[in-house]
C-alpha cells in the first residue's frame, strides 16, 4: 500500500482497527467524540439528537472498517460520513416537522428567542446572563438562516478549520463550489448580525 | 455604508480572510483594502461577524457517550454474527449446516481415499509377489493324469501309439 495518508495518525489507527485492534477504533471514538457531536449540536440544536447522531457516525465507520482504504485523511472521510448523515437526518426531520417547544429541550446552544423573552418577563433571569445568553441566540438564529449546505461548510470551516480542499472532499464539492458557498454564507452571517455587530 | 460587490470581488474577499488566496490575489486585495474605505468596512464586517461565532457555546459529548457507542458496537457485532450464522445460503441451508456437511464430505473424501489406496496397494503386491499356488493350479490337469503318465515307459513309444491311431480310436469310442 503506498497512500499519501498513511502519515496521518488517525488513518493508522483506523488500519488497526481494520486489523482487529479494538483499543485502537476505541482510541478514535474518544479522539473525535467532541468534534463530531460538536459539530451535529450546532446542527440540530439538540445533544441528544446529536450524540445519537455521533453514535451512528461510529457505527457506520466501525461497520466499513473491513473496506477500509486510506484515499483521504481520516478526518475528511469521518466528516463526510457525518454530513451525509446530518443530511439524512435533516430531511427526515424536515418531513416529520418535529417542533420541541418545552423550554427544557432548549439545548446546548442556548435559549430560543421566544423562550428568553419569557425568561426576561417572568423575572427569572439573572441579569448577568442576559448578554451572552441574548448574543448566542441572536448567533444562532444568524446561523439558522443559512442553508444545510452553508451551514456544514461555516462549522467545518469555523471549528475544525478545515481547509476549503478539505471541505470539497467532506461534502463532495470542488474548491471553487466550496468557495463560492463560504463567501455567501460569510456576507449572509454579515447582514444578519450587522446591527449587533455595529451595536 | 459599504458599496455593492460583485460575487467574485465577494469571494475574493472572503478567501482573503481565509488564507485560501494566491500571492496575487491577496496583493489585488490588500491593495483594495489600502485605496478603498467601502471595501475596508466590508472586510471588517465579515471578520467580526464570523468572531461572533465564537459566542456560540461549544458542546461536548456527555461522559457515557464512549461507553454507550462502544457497546452498541458490540451489540451490532454480536447481532451480525448470530444473522451470519442464522442466515440461510444456498439450497436453504444455514451456514452452520453447510459447515458441518464439509466437514462430513472431508472425512468421507479420505476414508474413500484411504479405502483406495489399500485397494491399489492389494492390486500391486499381488501382480509383483509370486503366489505359491499358481504353479500348482496351471498344472492341475497334468497332476490329475499324473498317475496315467507313469505308466508310459517313453515318449518314442507315445509317438508310435499317434502314429498307429490308437488314440483316434479311443477318441471315438
Amino acid at each position: 500500500m503506498n497512500s499519501p495518508y498513511l502519515r496521518d495518525p488517525d488513518v493508522q489507527l483506523m488500519l488497526r482497527a481494520k486489523a482487529g485492534d479494538e483499543g485502537a477504533f476505541t482510541d478514535l471514538v474518544a479522539a473525535y467524540q467532541d468534534r463530531i457531536v460538536g459539530i451535529f449540536c450546532h446542527l440540530l440544536g439538540n445533544q441528544e439528537a446529536a450524540e445519537d447522531l455521533a453514535q451512528e457516525v461510529f457505527l457506520r465507520i466501525y461497520r466499513s472498517r473491513d473496506k477500509y482504504e486510506p484515499k483521504a485523511k481520516f478526518s475528511t472521510w469521518l466528516f463526510r460520513i457525518a454530513n451525509n448523515l446530518a443530511s439524512n437526518s435533516r430531511r427526515n426531520k424536515g418531513r416529520r416537522r418535529e417542533v420541541a417547544l418545552n423550554p427544557q429541550d432548549s439545548g446546548p446552544l442556548g435559549m430560543r428567542p421566544e423562550e428568553q423573552l419569557l425568561m426576561e418577563k417572568s423575572g427569572m433571569m439573572p441579569s448577568r446572563q442576559i448578554g451572552l445568553k441574548e448574543t448566542q441566540a441572536v448567533v444562532r438564529q444568524a446561523l439558522e438562516t443559512l442553508n444545510e449546505r452553508q451551514q456544514m461548510a461555516v462549522l467545518l470551516h469555523k471549528f475544525e478549520g478545515m481547509s476549503y480542499a478539505d471541505i470539497g472532499a467532506a461534502m463532495k464539492l470542488s474548491e471553487a463550489a466550496v468557495k463560492s458557498l463560504l463567501s455567501r454564507a460569510r456576507e449572509n452571517l454579515r447582514v444578519q448580525l450587522e446591527k449587533h455587530i455595529n451595536g | 455604508m459599504s458599496k455593492d460587490i460583485t460575487e467574485q470581488e465577494l469571494e475574493k474577499l472572503v478567501a482573503y480572510l481565509d488564507g485560501e488566496v494566491s500571492e496575487q490575489e491577496a496583493i489585488e486585495v490588500e491593495q483594495a483594502l489600502s485605496n478603498d474605505e467601502s471595501t475596508r468596512e466590508r472586510v471588517d464586517g465579515l471578520e467580526r461577524a464570523w468572531e461572533m461565532l465564537d459566542r456560540l457555546p461549544i458542546s461536548k459529548a456527555s461522559e457515557e457517550f464512549t461507553d454507550k457507542t462502544l457497546s452498541s458496537i458490540r451489540t451490532v457485532q454480536l447481532e451480525a454474527q448470530a444473522a451470519d450464522d442464522q442466515q440461510p445460503s444456498g439450497f436453504g441451508m444455514t451456514k452452520k449446516t453447510r459447515a458441518q456437511l464439509r466437514k462430513a464430505a472431508i472425512s468421507a473424501g479420505w476414508i474413500v481415499g484411504l479405502a483406495c489406496s489399500i485397494f491399489l496397494g492389494y492390486l500391486i503386491t499381488n501382480q509383483w509377489v509370486p503366489d505359491e499356488s499358481d504353479p500348482l493350479i496351471r498344472e492341475l490337469s497334468f497332476i490329475e493324469n499324473l498317475d496315467t503318465y507313469s505308466e508310459v515307459q517313453s515318449l518314442e513309444f507315445l509317438e508310435e501309439l499317434t502314429k498307429s491311431g490308437t488314440f483316434d480310436e479311443t477318441a471315438q469310442q
